[in-house]
């Protein structure tokens, strides 16, 4: 909107005609486009006319709030209440739409019908009147597809930004939940939802995600993933700056915890900032089971996602280099497996890293009938036969389906997918120099992790640097009971950083059996 | 990301250029133990390297061939003969999982100080691997295969294992023990050796296993006692574990005993000693010889026990603990003949004077072992009886009671 | 302008006196009163560090070449910085070396050396320019798996009852004079006073008043552990196999066997040696730039290419192992004094004299 205002703007004319014709010329044409020309028997003298995109509005809402008030309308006593003004009259006692607008320009005229609400114009006036009957098929709220949990809300977001703030709405039952849309894409005019706790947030934070908003330049925005590739800190980087979801309770976790939410109109996905690398293993369901699971299962979480990368690399890194590590019973048997196999470890290993690779990506891409299919042609030519034929030796396969397997246990897919490319890379290096070459890619990669920031929170706090507040790090590794989450998770200045008054939890009440 | 970019470079030069250490599974064979001869003038190495597919494996069937193959090289010095392997090996040696290292008695007379080097010097060679000594051929010894386990170096590695902590008549000498004690204060070790024991049949063909008993077995011997790094003497099971109580090595063991006074003839009863501790303590007679003071605690359990006494009453467990008391006292003295006969002083008593006395033996250190031979031992014995076991009197008792 | 908290100044400290120190048994010429030598040396090192600290507090936001120039004048401040700096890259090149030396010793014996260097160096280059705050907190979360591994070893040690005390007695069987000459000036330099290069950083901790508190408690912490390590690999190896072995503390690892299954922690030992090297010389690079840089004035940015070019290039002047423990053990042992005694004391001097002169 800001772009259009410093462009040179068409005023609306006072003749109705004209207008209708210049809309019509605007949107070339198009055969979605409504308008209609009508008179009301009250006001014989004044032409009147709707216009909106069919299709992207609600029509049983133009029928009935717009188009039965105009046509029974009582003008002339309506007219003399408001001094004379036709609009202002038709605005505040015709028109039952809740949101309606008065608007001048052309530009702001098709905006507004482009966004799906409906323009009334009347002649003689050099204004019109938008109403909100924003409508027309949407998918309805249901169980999020990606991040799934057993225990804990079950709907996730939809792709229309409104029913999406609304479910946050639902949640954060407060004013201080502030909204803020900008318009991003020259041409797609997306709705890009800012959403933050007032009082809570960092301004600074906060003037930086606007800041980085408003220098985006782009034509279309189709997905929040645009977004985010216009707003991470670092390009060059393998590991996700930015949180996302698809569910409307972590998004509420995350603004509680003071972070920004970013929502695009067209998606379901929605983006959390800042955030740190610790957050990525962080599963809704933490929060919502009991603390001492969540705790056990989080460690979980970062013991696989530590597997998944090294696990390859240290298999070829011990068969060929360190055989001496190995307890010799295992040697032997690994040795035995080995016999025959015509690849070196390291080939081998990338042959069945990359033919998992190619199964995953074939079971993303392919026709829902054909999955099982899939699976069982992946199992059978990943496990047995591939052994069975002397190509890959079994301890080969059971390494590499482990590591598949722990790569699932991500809650976020985009750090499960920076695990999957940092493989390869260790796999060679280590299939180059063993525990050296897998200490030194390890090493890069710590110095790398330490170096980024998301919207200037190190990526690595509050492990390192350290907390400024005692107690933060310990949601890193361990969850704690909630009564004893005093502070917010984030290592940032924020406005309030303290939960809840410290101190145990109420006191179950005894009941003794004594009278 | 300059630096980015040269480390991509770096990376793909790695990637022409190869991997210099690497070496695949099915391209090393794996020596599970390692025979050290003196022949001809010239060290002869043998290696048991084991054949993988016999012991696990997708082969037909696992079991009927013999898992370990025995081959020998021969050259000036170690290297030089293991070197020389691979003009009869299809692959390279690999020693890192060498879990035995069998000396010929021959090549322990004539000294050990180039294998210790090579310990010493390389780092795939472990000094966790145990150390033995043979009096035949080192070579046979390998050849030996083991019932119950695949792998007769893994077999006799938990043999003296098993030994050590089940009965310490020999203690397990690990490279690195042997090392600390050869290069330690007295520069003298005791290390076990193997025999092949029952007819001189080898056991060296699988099938041989297929029968229920075996003609032969490789048992655990006497002990060579080292000296600088040559042998100079044996000594025999028995003085075997006077040594070890002398020193402070006994874990557990089963010493047999006879209440009756002054008899040498069958020992009827045994004891489980399950703790000990030795001290010792030396001290300077007048006449500039040194006499040492050890002094023995030990607990035990009752294991059999044949005498007539009742033991329900104090004075008989004490009459009891008496009678072990003085068989641990002759086995001692035993174990100190022996040793003082070779002058080897593997008992620690050097280190015991060095410790409480250091400038007594700094004047004394270059004549030690003529000292050594010329010291006195004096013993004492304090055994406590735990439990005695189940039943209160022994069998013989009960049924003279149950008779009268 | 950089800073860093009080927790990672500390952390810096210790890892950095850690570094790669109880992989070896230093001060083993005292045979088993290594330990003695090594009290001493601690000792002798915590006074040397309360004289970097008493020169660091007239000037708390000055870094090393700052200082020389604050007490030296700026000619002969910038000549002793540029040869300051010098020395801190000659003593990155050491640990550059010495990690291509273990490592091709004990890891890969027939991987070329220049490689394993370069690759080692490039990580320290990377972190040197991504600056200090980057660093501490690589340092941070090195920090807990280093702890983690020594404690696992100590525990490991003590469950399998390795260590022997006996190893350290008879004490000081050869007299006083062995551990003193040990002591003085060989421990001292090595490691305890490497602390000068702390002189380089700890204009850039935020909390000023801290600095002295932190550093004397990490410094004094790290000493104790050292001393512990010390006596613990002395008694498991006694003073003989300590003397002749290159990394004591791998042999003594190799000895863990624990229920078939906690043995060959060859792998901790490894890590915490690279991780040791790699923090030292990642300190004493980054330690050279900064000087250089000061003195200079130019951007910081370019001094790191040239600076990881001269370590690299001359890391390949000693042609073998044994000419690299030469010159570090004999030659270098002189030269040092020059930068960890003689010029913080002349500092001290001077700045004592000003301040009369101006009183």
């Amino acid at each position: 909107m800001n772009k259009q205002d410093a462009k040179a703007l068409t005023k609306l004319s006072p003749s109705l005609h004209a207008n209708v014709q210049a809309i019509r010329t605007r949107f070339g044409g198009s055969s979605d486009l409504i308008v209609r020309l009508f008179r009301s028997d009250a006001a014989p003298d004044r032409e009147l006319a709707i216009a909106y995109v069919d299709g992207i509005v609600n029509a049983d809402t133009i029928n009935e709030s717009v188009m039965e008030p105009l046509m029974s309308l009582r003008l002339p006593e309506y007219m003399q209440r408001r001094g004379g003004k036709l609009l202002d009259a038709l605005r505040s006692c015709v028109v039952s739409v809740g949101a309606v607008k008065e608007i001048s320009t052309l530009e702001e005229a098709l905006q507004y019908m482009a966004d799906g609400l409906c323009l009334i114009m009347a002649d003689g006036a050099a204004s019109a009147l938008t109403a909100e009957v924003c409508g027309g098929n949407q998918r309805a709220v249901t169980i999020p597809q990606t991040q799934t949990v057993i225990r804990g809300p079950q709907y996730g977001f939809v792709e229309d930004i409104r029913t999406n703030i609304s479910l946050i709405r639902r949640i954060i039952r407060s004013p201080n939940l502030h909204v803020q849309i900008h318009k991003i894409g020259k041409q797609t005019n997306s709705n890009v939802a800012v959403l933050y706790l007032h009082g809570i947030v960092d301004e600074g934070i906060l003037k930086e995600v606007y800041r980085r908003l408003a220098d985006i330049d782009i034509d279309g925005v189709l997905e929040s993933g645009y977004i985010e590739e216009f707003i991470q800190d670092e390009t060059f980087t393998l590991f996700p700056t930015l949180l996302n979801t698809e569910r409307p309770d972590t998004v509420a976790a995350a603004l509680l915890e003071g972070r920004v939410a970013v929502m695009v109109d067209g998606t379901p996905i929605a983006l959390m900032a800042p955030t740190n690398f610790f957050t990525f293993f962080q599963s809704p369901e933490d929060f919502y089971q009991r603390y001492d699971i969540a705790t056990f299962v989080r460690i979980i979480r970062y013991v696989s996602f530590v597997l998944s990368m090294l696990l390859p690399a240290l298999y070829i890194a011990v068969t060929t280099y360190h055989q001496e590590m190995l307890p010799t019973t295992l040697l032997i048997s690994l040795a035995a497996q080995r016999e025959g196999i015509p690849f070196p470890g390291l080939i081998e290993a990338l042959l069945m890293e990359m033919t998992f690779e190619v199964l995953r990506e074939a079971g993303l891409r392919m026709p829902r009938a054909i999955g099982p299919a899939i699976s069982i042609v992946g199992a059978l030519v990943l496990g047995q036969s591939a052994v069975q034929a002397g190509i890959v030796s079994a301890g080969m396969v059971i390494v590499v389906s482990f590591t598949a397997i722990s790569n699932f246990v991500m809650p976020e897919l985009n750090m499960a997918a920076t695990s999957r490319i940092i493989r390869f890379a260790l796999m060679l290096m280590a299939g180059m120099l063993g525990f050296f070459g897998i200490f030194i890619s390890v090493l890069f990669l710590i110095v790398h992790l330490t170096s980024l920031r998301s919207f200037g929170v190190p990526y690595m706090s509050p492990l390192a640097p350290g907390p400024k507040m005692q107690g933060v790090w310990r949601d890193v590794f361990v969850r704690l009971p909630w009564w004893a989450i005093v502070l917010r998770p984030m290592d940032l200045n924020l406005r309030n950083p303290k939960r809840r008054p410290s101190g145990r939890k109420p006191p179950a009440q005894r009941h003794s059996d004594k009278p | 990301m300059r630096i980015g970019k040269l480390f991509m470079l770096m990376l793909s030069i790695l990637l022409v250029s190869g991997c210099w250490n690497r070496v695949e599974l099915n391209d090393i064979g794996i020596v599970s133990a390692t025979g050290i001869d003196w022949k001809d003038g010239k060290w002869q190495l043998s290696y048991q390297v084991v054949i993988p597919q016999s012991i696990s494996g997708q082969s037909p069937s696992p079991g009927t061939a013999a898992a370990v193959n025995v081959f020998s090289t021969s050259g000036d010095n170690f290297q030089s003969a293991i070197s020389k392997a691979s003009q009869e090996t299809s692959r390279r040696l690999y020693f890192a999982h060498n879990q035995v290292v069998i000396i010929s008695q021959a090549a322990a007379r004539k000294g050990l100080e180039q294998l210790f080097d090579v310990y010493l010097r390389n780092a795939d060679a472990r000094e966790t691997v145990s150390v033995f000594l043979s009096k035949g051929s080192a070579r046979h010894m390998l050849e030996q295969l083991i019932p119950l386990e695949k792998i007769p170096g893994t077999a006799i590695q938990r043999m003296i294992a098993n030994e050590e902590i089940n009965s310490s008549v020999f203690r397990q000498m690990t490279m690195h023990e042997v090392l600390k004690d050869l290069l330690g204060t007295t520069q003298a070790a005791g290390i076990p050796s193997l025999s092949v024991g029952g007819t001189n049949e080898s056991m060296d063909r699988a099938d041989k296993l297929a029968k229920t008993n075996t003609p032969s077995k490789v048992r655990l011997n006497d002990l060579g006692l080292i000296q600088k790094d040559k042998l100079v003497g044996w000594i025999t099971r028995t003085e075997s574990r006077g040594v070890m109580w002398l020193a402070d090595y006994i874990k557990r063991t089963t010493t047999a005993f006879t209440c009756r006074q002054g008899d040498n003839g069958l020992k009827e009863s045994a004891v489980q000693i399950i703790s000990s501790k030795t001290k010792q303590r030396p001290e300077q007679q007048p006449g500039g010889e040194w006499m040492m003071h050890v002094e023995v605690t030990a607990e035990g359990t009752l294991l059999e026990y044949n005498c007539g006494g009742d033991l329900s009453k104090p004075p008989e467990v004490d009459k009891v603990e008496r009678a072990i008391e003085e068989e641990i006292k002759r086995e001692m003295e035993m174990g100190w003949q022996a040793v003082r006969k070779h002058k080897a002083d593997v008992l620690g008593f050097g280190g015991s004077i060095r410790q409480k006395y250091p400038k007594a033996w700094r004047g004394m250190k270059d004549d030690w072992p003529e000292r050594f031979s010329r010291m006195e031992v004096k013993t004492t014995v304090h055994v406590k009886i735990n439990t005695t076991g189940m039943s209160g009197s022994g069998f013989k008792k009960m049924q003279e009671k149950a008779r009268s | 302008m950089q800073q860093i908290g009080k927790q990672q100044l500390s952390i810096l400290i210790i890892i950095f006196l850690i570094g790669s120190t109880p992989l070896f048994e230093l001060g083993i010429k005292a045979k088993q009163d290594a330990w003695i030598a090594m009290a001493l040396a601690a000792a002798a090192g915590l006074l040397l560090s309360a004289m970097y600290l008493h020169i660091q507090k007239r000037a708390p936001k000055a870094g090393l070449a700052e200082l020389y120039k604050i007490h030296f004048g700026r000619v002969l401040g910038g000549a002793a910085g540029l040869l300051n700096a010098c020395w801190f890259a000659y003593e990155s090149m050491r640990n550059v070396r010495d990690v291509g030396e273990l490592t091709t010793t004990a890891l890969l014996t027939l991987t070329p050396k220049w490689i394993v260097m370069l690759l080692i160096l490039l990580a320290a280059a990377y972190t040197v320019s991504k600056g200090l705050e980057v660093f501490v907190r690589v340092a941070q979360i090195f920090f807990p798996i280093v702890a983690v591994s020594y404690a696992l070893i100590l525990l490991l040690l003590i469950i399998t009852g390795l260590p022997d005390l006996h190893q350290l007695r008879p004490v000081l069987e050869n007299g006083f004079l062995p551990v003193l000459q040990t002591a003085f000036p060989d421990l001292v330099s090595f490691p305890f006073g490497q602390m000068v290069v702390m002189l380089v950083f700890w204009k850039y901790v935020g909390e000023t008043n801290k600095v002295s508190r932190v550093t004397y408690w990490s410094q004094a912490g790290v000493s104790v552990f050292l001393i512990v390590m010390n006596i613990v690999v002395m008694s498991v190896l006694g003073p003989e196999l300590s003397a002749i072995s290159a990394l004591p503390l791998l042999e003594v690892v190799q000895l863990i066997q624990l229920a078939n299954f906690m043995e060959r922690l060859d792998v901790i030992v490894t890590l915490l040696l690279f991780i040791g090297l790699y923090v030292k010389m990642t300190t004493l690079y980054m330690a050279a730039v900064f000087t250089v840089n000061a003195v200079t004035g130019t951007a910081y940015r370019h001094w790191v290419m040239p600076v990881g070019l001269l370590i690299y290039a001359s890391s390949f002047l000693e042609k073998n192992n044994t000419y690299h423990m030469w010159i570090g053990l004999d030659i270098t042992l002189k030269v040092v004094p020059l930068f960890q005694v003689a010029l913080p004391a002349l500092m001290l001097v001077v700045g004592i004299r000003k301040k009369y002169k101006a009183g």
